[in-house]
């Protein structure tokens, strides 16, 4: 297999989601409103409590990160549920019998992912100024926040599918996004941080990768310091590699 | 630039389906062949149970049965989307298990329910798929706008395909099919939900494809289609192959029509010469002769009862179809499994569903 | 011929069909399982993780986790009440709908049965989060828990006859979905479940004062840990008045709502 040629199907892939986007925009804004309404109220609400010791930053702006990570893991997770409507309605079957390898399928569609994913990121970076959170507008944090996003989203969206091969049904998939997305998101550093909490969620969010990818946010948001960040980047290349080969494997798992 | 790895790539798939065989072979090789084919799922059911058959380059080939004899499940391993237990199976002499990819580059697969893209346009939808069966950029508009006039959608090409009719979208879906101009092309129950007149279209639709040189493999449980369409049809039963052969020959093998002679009034069971045919069955007012040929065998039949004087109120011819060819050779109506089948796929959208 | 109808009384359609939908709560043990999981996912997680974290101007005495507990309580009924009306769309893409709606039940019985069997799975739901208080240190009062009882039943027909309203405009789950994100969550989180409301700018201010939760939760916190800013009256009183004109547009959205 030619790698131009693999590359191009899963571009290909993508493209799919990308026109389906400009037919049809709602979901994109609908998927906002919970983000939106963490950055606005949770963080208004606490940052004017003073409630937290949060470093050198404001409780808002240490959570705005955290926030826009979330909303992306959401995404990505909730990714596996349209792959499974995709393979109730026959799209996946018609996928899968064109000569594209399976690879450059879930590559496609986890590519798919995070352009939704973008979307989620840019537009929260857009809110966040609104409410004039002082981020770093830096060009090259800019780039890289995005970069990580995309990163991002293609992980847990190949996650998703990979888990989607197995559980098979919309229902089941809804309830193991609610599942993973919770306690993801509050067993990591993404609302407070790692050194306040008791040591046994300590030693949870260490293990969550939410926590590595809100560091990375972080450090190119707020701090500048990029110390943990090639790090963060690495964990995060290597499992969307791990993902993606496995749910490649098992996507045929899907049709049965 | 990429265009020229494009045409290079096109040529590599050509080259390396020419490299399985020479040329001499490709004439008489199969268009697809099996060898004791097998499909079993846990439990030990068997959905394709030891299937041979040979497909010849060119031909219409049908698979008729009812639900759940394995047609799909034949056209799945096909396509590549399941692997068969054990047995061998070949696309013009490629391997499926070792090839799958250039096997799926010679097929046009139109799946038994409509899988087009809804929240994409026609246009769309054939674009996507031309790119994914690396179609080149040059050849892709023409043959995209060639498919949607040759199943009659260019009007509504632009239009986003979840407003279109059940029978728009079929047709949308042979386009697709076509585009990457396959040399197989598969329809898995074809006109299944159809209306009348768009099952005709697609019925032409198939014999004009075939008529350019594709070679078609079709599974129905639709007796008219498969006797409309096909040259040669597999009946197809639990897994097996019943009989092969083609529509008119299978026929024959019931052994000949059904002459019914409805009297006007009761009269005793009469003896029938042989010449004319041999009597199935009789009662007061209705006798059933089989004769080889239904229509020669109606004007001495006439005579016959004129000559005893009895008076005949109407005759029927019944030439076999394709359900008594089924229930000769499966032992069970195919009609009567179609309904058991309908309510069996509502259950099963509940149960998915929920 | 027996004339079935007035040997029924309307006590034993409403048993029938309340029945009918705690057989389906019962049979869906699973959602039960994950609807509680959440919950305590909040409570346990959160509730340690911001405890130990942040310091509550207000109540300080408390902790955060006790704090947010009454709301965490209301936040399930929430949930768990607006989702039934979700159900009417399952029921009417599967037709039972129709073979209810042709049966001889008025339309407003049809309602107040399914509004019954919202109730008592919210019910069950919080008599286990209750439980589980026991076990982060809340101790109730024999009064104490009748008023809980109470308030469970309020909010909870309430809000069932909110998700029954929406249900019967919505013809898909997504555009249901759709309303949940829009309705339900900021319902919950401007509730003043998570945090004290008295931080906040004016026009969120607003907004918390018409959400029937703010009482509830309000109510729940003065029953269960004697810290409320209004009396246990007043909430209550709230709280009908939203319970009788959400079951009365429920009813009526029920009662107009296309069986197909």
């Amino acid at each position: 297999m030619n790698i131009i040629q693999f590359l191009y199907n899963a571009i290909t892939i993508a493209e799919m989601e990308a026109r389906k986007i400009r037919h049809d925009t709602t979901e994109l804004w609908t998927r906002l409103v919970q983000p939106a309404l963490w950055l606005l109220i949770f963080g208004e609400t606490f940052n004017a409590m003073r409630a937290m010791s949060t470093g050198s930053f404001s409780y808002i702006q240490f959570i705005t990160p955290g926030i826009l990570a979330q909303s992306v893991l959401f995404i990505a997770i909730f990714y596996g549920i349209t792959v499974v409507w995709e393979r109730d309605v026959g799209i996946i079957t018609k996928l899968l019998s064109t000569p594209a390898s399976h690879v450059s399928i879930v590559l496609g569609k986890s590519l798919a992912a995070s352009i939704r994913g973008i979307f989620q990121a840019m537009m929260i970076f857009v809110l966040a100024l609104i409410l004039e959170v002082h981020i770093r507008l830096d060009p090259i944090d800019i780039a890289g926040v995005f970069a990580v996003t995309i990163l991002f989203a293609m992980c847990f969206s190949s996650l998703s599918m990979l888990l989607a091969s197995f559980m098979k049904t919309r229902d089941r998939m809804m309830g193991i996004g609610q599942a993973l997305t919770m306690p993801l998101f509050f067993a990591s550093n993404a609302i407070y941080p790692i050194s306040a909490m008791p040591v046994w969620l300590q030693y949870i969010s260490k293990c969550n990768p939410l926590s590595y990818v809100v560091d990375a946010m972080r450090s190119m948001l707020l701090s500048g310091s990029y110390e943990n960040l090639p790090l963060d980047i690495l964990i995060l290349i290597a499992s969307t590699v791990v993902f993606v080969s496995l749910a490649s494997v098992t996507i045929k798992r899907l049709l049965e | 630039m990429i265009n020229k790895i494009w045409i290079n790539y096109k040529c590599y798939i050509e080259q390396e389906i020419m490299s399985h065989f020479n040329s001499q072979d490709f004439e008489t090789i199969g268009a697809i062949e099996a060898n004791n084919l097998t499909k079993s799922y846990h439990g030990g059911i068997r959905a394709v149970d030891e299937m041979s058959f040979t497909i010849r380059k060119g031909e219409i080939f049908g698979m008729l049965g009812p639900n759940g004899a394995g047609k799909t499940t034949v056209i799945k391993m096909i396509v590549t989307l399941t692997k068969a237990t054990s047995g061998a199976l070949q696309v013009f002499g490629i391997d499926v298990t070792r090839s799958p990819e250039t096997v799926r580059g010679m097929l046009g697969y139109v799946p038994q329910s409509i899988s087009v893209d809804t929240d994409l346009t026609a246009y769309e939808n054939l674009l996507i798929f031309s790119k994914l069966f690396n179609v080149s950029k040059k050849e892709r508009d023409e043959r995209i706008t060639s498919s949607l006039e040759y199943m009659g959608l260019t009007e509504r090409a632009s239009d986003l395909v979840k407003h279109y009719s059940g029978g728009m979208m079929r047709r949308l879906e042979i386009a697709q099919a076509l585009v990457n101009r396959p040399r197989i092309l598969l329809l898995d129950e074809p006109s299944i939900g159809l209306d009348p007149a768009s099952k005709k279209h697609v019925w032409e639709s198939i014999k004009q494809l075939n008529r350019d040189g594709t070679t078609i493999l079709i599974t129905t449980h639709d007796m008219s289609e498969a006797d409309e369409l096909c040259g040669r049809i597999a009946i197809m039963s639990a897994g097996k192959i019943s009989v092969m052969g083609s529509p008119t020959e299978l026929k024959k093998t019931v052994g000949g029509d059904v002459v019914t002679v409805n009297l006007t009034s009761a009269h005793p069971i009469i003896a029938i010469p042989k010449e004319i045919g041999s009597v199935v069955h009789s009662s007061e007012k209705s006798i059933q002769i089989l004769a080889i040929n239904g229509e020669h065998a109606v004007p001495p039949i006439a005579d016959f009862f004129r000559s005893h004087e009895i008076k005949v109120d109407s005759i029927l011819v019944n030439k076999p179809n394709l359900d008594d060819v089924f229930m000769k050779y499966a032992k069970r109506r195919l009609a009567d499994e179609i309904h058991t089948g309908a309510s069996q796929e509502r259950r099963n959208f509940v149960r998915h569903a929920r | 011929m027996l004339s079935m109808e007035s040997n029924i009384t309307i006590f034993e359609k409403l048993y029938a069909l309340w029945l009918r939908e705690f057989k389906v709560f019962l049979r869906e043990r699973s959602r039960l399982v994950a609807s509680t999981f959440t919950p305590l996912l909040w409570l346990f997680v959160i509730g340690i993780g911001f405890g130990s974290v942040a310091t509550l101007p207000t109540g300080s005495t408390i902790g955060y986790q006790k704090f947010i507990f009454p709301g965490i309580i209301c936040m399930s009924i929430i949930f768990t009440s607006v989702f039934f009306g979700s159900y009417v769309i399952w029921d009417r893409k599967f037709d039972f709908l129709k073979s209810v709606m042709v049966a001889p039940v008025g339309r407003g019985t049809i309602f107040v049965g399914k509004a019954l069997g919202g109730m008592t799975s919210s019910l069950i739901q919080s008599a286990i989060l209750l439980l589980i208080g026991v076990l982060i240190g809340i101790t109730y009062s024999p009064l104490g828990v009748i008023e809980v009882i109470a308030i469970v039943l309020l909010l909870s027909f309430t809000l069932t006859s909110l998700g029954l309203a929406i249900g019967s405009y919505m013809q898909s789950l997504e555009g249901f979905q759709l309303i949940v994100s829009f309705v339900v969550f900021p319902l919950f989180f401007l509730s003043g479940a998570l945090f004290p409301l008295d931080k906040l700018p004016p026009w969120l201010m607003v907004i918390t004062s018409i959400d029937p939760a703010t009482y509830a939760v309000d109510a729940m916190r003065t029953v269960v840990l004697d810290i409320g800013s209004k009396p246990f009256a007043f909430d209550m009183v709230i709280v009908l008045v939203y319970a009788i004109s959400l079951g009365a547009i429920g009813a009526y959205s029920f009662g107009r709502m296309k069986a197909v």
